[in-house]
């Protein structure tokens, strides 16, 4: 799967989820409860705003010094005893691991849950070297299972579907025979795919944070696939998109710290993995070869522009869970491996105007991704920014360019202005019957579609304002009266 | 392969970044800017190693759905073998009932393993020298593995394993069940305390183990409707044993 997951259009992607009633639901209920733990383990640590601002200044300081802690990170993994290549696209990164297969000879890969990888279309270069790969994250199997469905959520990809979906897929494509019971499910995955990390040739995995110290890659896990996919296979694989990485185990601390309590509410997860290399001489489990890919695919354009600062982001999916845009639409709806208001602003810089260009208008602007961050990502102010962009280089509705160009015109002129509103009441009255239009103007279709509009009274709003001010002034006059009785 | 034929595509790469940056290629270390804040340092700043135990053991068992138990380093081998054989009665996903231990000097000067081969259990000893397939195929269907844990976190109820020759990454991963022993000197506040040390290891130049893990609980996963399933492909039961004399 590249970035993008769908040829439908926007409007298309979100007529089709909002139909899904159970999505909607579990969306709502899901968004609901990662929000209140994300909240209690930032409460129940205490100095939030503090462990926030540290966030901001470690990511800040490694973006500022990119080259040097990249230098720094790949001598130190090859002075491990590692590989490292450095992708300026994702043809050449997902190249490199084909390489590397086709070296090896390899029949069958282990991944777990990487991002970057998606966005490299990584699996489909493997199957078309005729190599099996398996996703062993439960929430990516299921998808794969399924025909490739796209994630829905970056943390919990298969968030959009309910147990007895899955059951349904487990039964048509891997001969389930159990109940829908969450338990039952997870035990027949992990007895159904113990063997292929037994069997498989390479593991692949993503990196959550190098340490540039020391050529370490960490993983935060939970599930214990991500640990099966590095101890077992000869050969790992890890891919890390080319800014993340702290400076030292030190900074590790705080940036590990605040993903695992904004990601999923705990002080750590089930697992936090740090992998130096390949496994010393007198090791004999853990993989004989280690190659770390590091991966641009636009990022130094990003790091180069004023949407720097979305490269701080750890992807903890705390905005995602409390973005009300992502709540009503669904991640599905945004087209994109990277949903929510981190995906509306990274998806159009990673992928393009052209294939996104309708994610930054996903947002009501209501500023509560900024406020949960843990990097302090202004993210609605980019969301904003990519707006103006578009405008700027016209890449807006012709109809909405048009409705903004008159609106400056008439708005520039005082008297122009006010005869306008006056006529425009006049127009509204006659023009809404029953809460709609009799006619749709282009812009603003899709809302008055959607909306029942008030019955307007012919009145311009600044007349009744100015008639209501003086009703108000002797409204007070006559209750300070009233008082004073 | 040389270190140079290792490392592909570098100079290009870092070249753009500096470039971007509107500056030369920084090649000298920056100056990593002091934290602002103490507040990582501040958390169970002070607690006794009594406090941190019982923080540990109660978030252990209050939220991680695993076992702590808290003994003497002369009842270890006794308390090794209950936990065990409760495990031996569970229903086996595995198949087998070995008992996969650490060839840790510090886990088996303390244990008699007469002990833990009665009762139906089997025990076997990692060994690196016979290689991965020897060990990986005991670890593959084992019930139990049994580590050393270099240091365990209070807060978030963590223990910390480093990859060595005597003590395999398989012993913790394949079987059913993971047993921790870990020291009560040896528990710390939080990840903190845990990353300074392996930062004092850095700055005197030592290779870092190739594999850290910092564990907590059994494996998780809560894929399927947000509902929290104990057991995934990691361990499905963990019980950690403090000695409280050490």
């Amino acid at each position: 799967m590249s970035m993008k997951t769908s040829h439908a259009t926007f409007k298309e992607r979100i007529d089709i989820q909002m139909q899904d009633g159970y999505m909607r639901q579990s969306v709502a209920n899901a968004q609901e409860r990662m929000f209140s733990n994300r909240a209690k383990a930032a409460d129940a640590l205490g100095n939030w705003e503090q462990w926030r601002e540290m966030g901001k200044e470690i990511r800040q300081h490694v973006l500022e010094n990119l080259d040097y802690y990249l230098e720094q990170l790949s001598d130190k993994v090859v002075e491990n005893g590692g590989h490292v290549f450095f992708a300026r696209t994702a043809e050449e990164a997902a190249g490199y691991i084909e390489g590397i297969i086709k070296e090896k000879k390899a029949k069958k890969i282990v991944k777990s849950k990487s991002m970057v990888t998606e966005e490299i279309d990584l699996n489909k270069a493997i199957i078309a070297l005729g190599c099996e790969v398996i996703e062993t994250d439960l929430g990516e199997y299921i998808l794969q299972v399924d025909d490739c469905d796209p994630p829905s959520h970056i943390v919990v990809p298969a968030l959009h579907k309910n147990r007895t979906q899955i059951r349904d897929i487990f039964k048509e494509k891997v001969d389930y025979q159990g109940t829908n019971d969450p338990e039952e499910m997870t035990r027949f995955v992990r007895q159904h795919i113990r063997h292929d990390f037994l069997e498989a040739d390479i593991g692949i995995t993503g990196c959550n944070f190098a340490v540039a110290e020391t050529g370490t890659v960490s993983l935060v896990t939970n599930e214990g696939n991500a640990r099966l996919a590095t101890s077992l296979p000869k050969t790992h694989i890890a891919v890390m998109g080319m800014e993340r990485l702290v400076p030292t185990f030190e900074e590790l601390d705080i940036v590990v710290s605040l993903l695992c309590r904004s990601a999923v509410g705990l002080p750590l997860t089930g697992y936090v993995t740090a992998l130096t290399g390949p496994r010393e001489g007198d090791q004999c489990d853990g993989p004989e070869e280690f190659h770390l890919v590091i991966v641009d695919n636009g990022r130094s354009t990003i790091l180069g522009s004023e949407f720097k600062d979305i490269l701080r982001c750890i992807r903890c999916a705390a905005c995602v869970n409390t973005c009300p845009a992502y709540r009503h639409i669904g991640g599905q709806s945004y087209g994109s491996i990277y949903s929510g208001p981190v995906g509306a602003v990274l998806s159009p810089l990673l992928g393009g105007y052209e294939d996104f260009k309708e994610l930054p208008y996903a947002c009501s602007l209501c500023q509560s991704c900024n406020d949960v961050c843990p990097v302090k990502i202004p993210l609605s102010d980019l969301l904003l920014k990519h707006r103006k962009v578009m405008a700027e280089s016209k890449l807006t509705p012709l109809g909405e360019r048009a409705a903004a160009r008159a609106f400056n015109y008439v708005n520039a002129r005082p008297a122009l202005w006010s005869k306008t509103v006056k006529v425009g009441a006049k127009v509204a009255n006659a023009a809404i019957k029953d809460g709609k239009m009799l006619f749709n103007a282009g812009p603003l279709k899709d809302w008055t579609d959607s909306r029942d509009l008030p019955q307007p009274d012919g009145e311009s709003f600044r007349s009744w304002f100015k008639n209501r001010k003086q009703t108000t002034v002797e409204q007070q006059k006559n209750e300070a009266g009233d008082r004073h009785d | 392969m040389t270190n140079q034929e290792r490392l592909q595509h570098r100079t290009a790469f870092l070249d753009n970044i500096a470039k971007v940056l509107d500056r030369p290629r920084r090649t000298q270390a920056p100056v990593r800017p002091a934290f602002k804040y103490r507040c990582h340092q501040e958390v169970m700043a002070g607690w006794s190693p009594d406090q941190l135990r019982d923080h540990l053991v109660d978030y252990t068992k209050n939220a991680l759905g695993a076992e702590a138990i808290v003994t003497t380093k002369a009842k270890l081998s006794q308390v090794l073998f209950e936990v065990c054989h409760a495990y031996q009665q569970n229903k086996s996903f595995n198949g087998g009932n070995d008992v996969v231990l650490s060839a840790d000097v510090r886990l088996l000067a303390d244990v008699d393993i007469n002990q833990l081969t009665q009762a139906g259990l089997s025990s076997y000893v990692w060994d690196s020298s016979l290689g991965y397939d020897a060990n990986i195929r005991v670890c593959e269907r084992a019930k139990v593995g049994v580590v050393f844990a270099e240091q365990a976190l209070a807060e978030s109820g963590t223990m910390v394993l480093y990859s060595q020759a005597v003590q395999g990454r398989a012993i913790s991963l394949l079987p059913e069940a993971s047993v921790f022993v870990v020291p009560k000197s040896a528990i710390m506040p939080r990840l903190t305390q845990a990353t300074a040390l392996l930062s004092e290891k850095a700055k005197a130049g030592e290779r870092m183990p190739s594999c850290i893990n910092f564990i907590s609980g059994p494996s998780s996963t809560a894929d399927i409707e947000l509902i929290k399933v104990v057991g995934v492909h990691g361990p499905i039961f963990a019980t950690y044993i403090i000695l409280d004399d050490q």
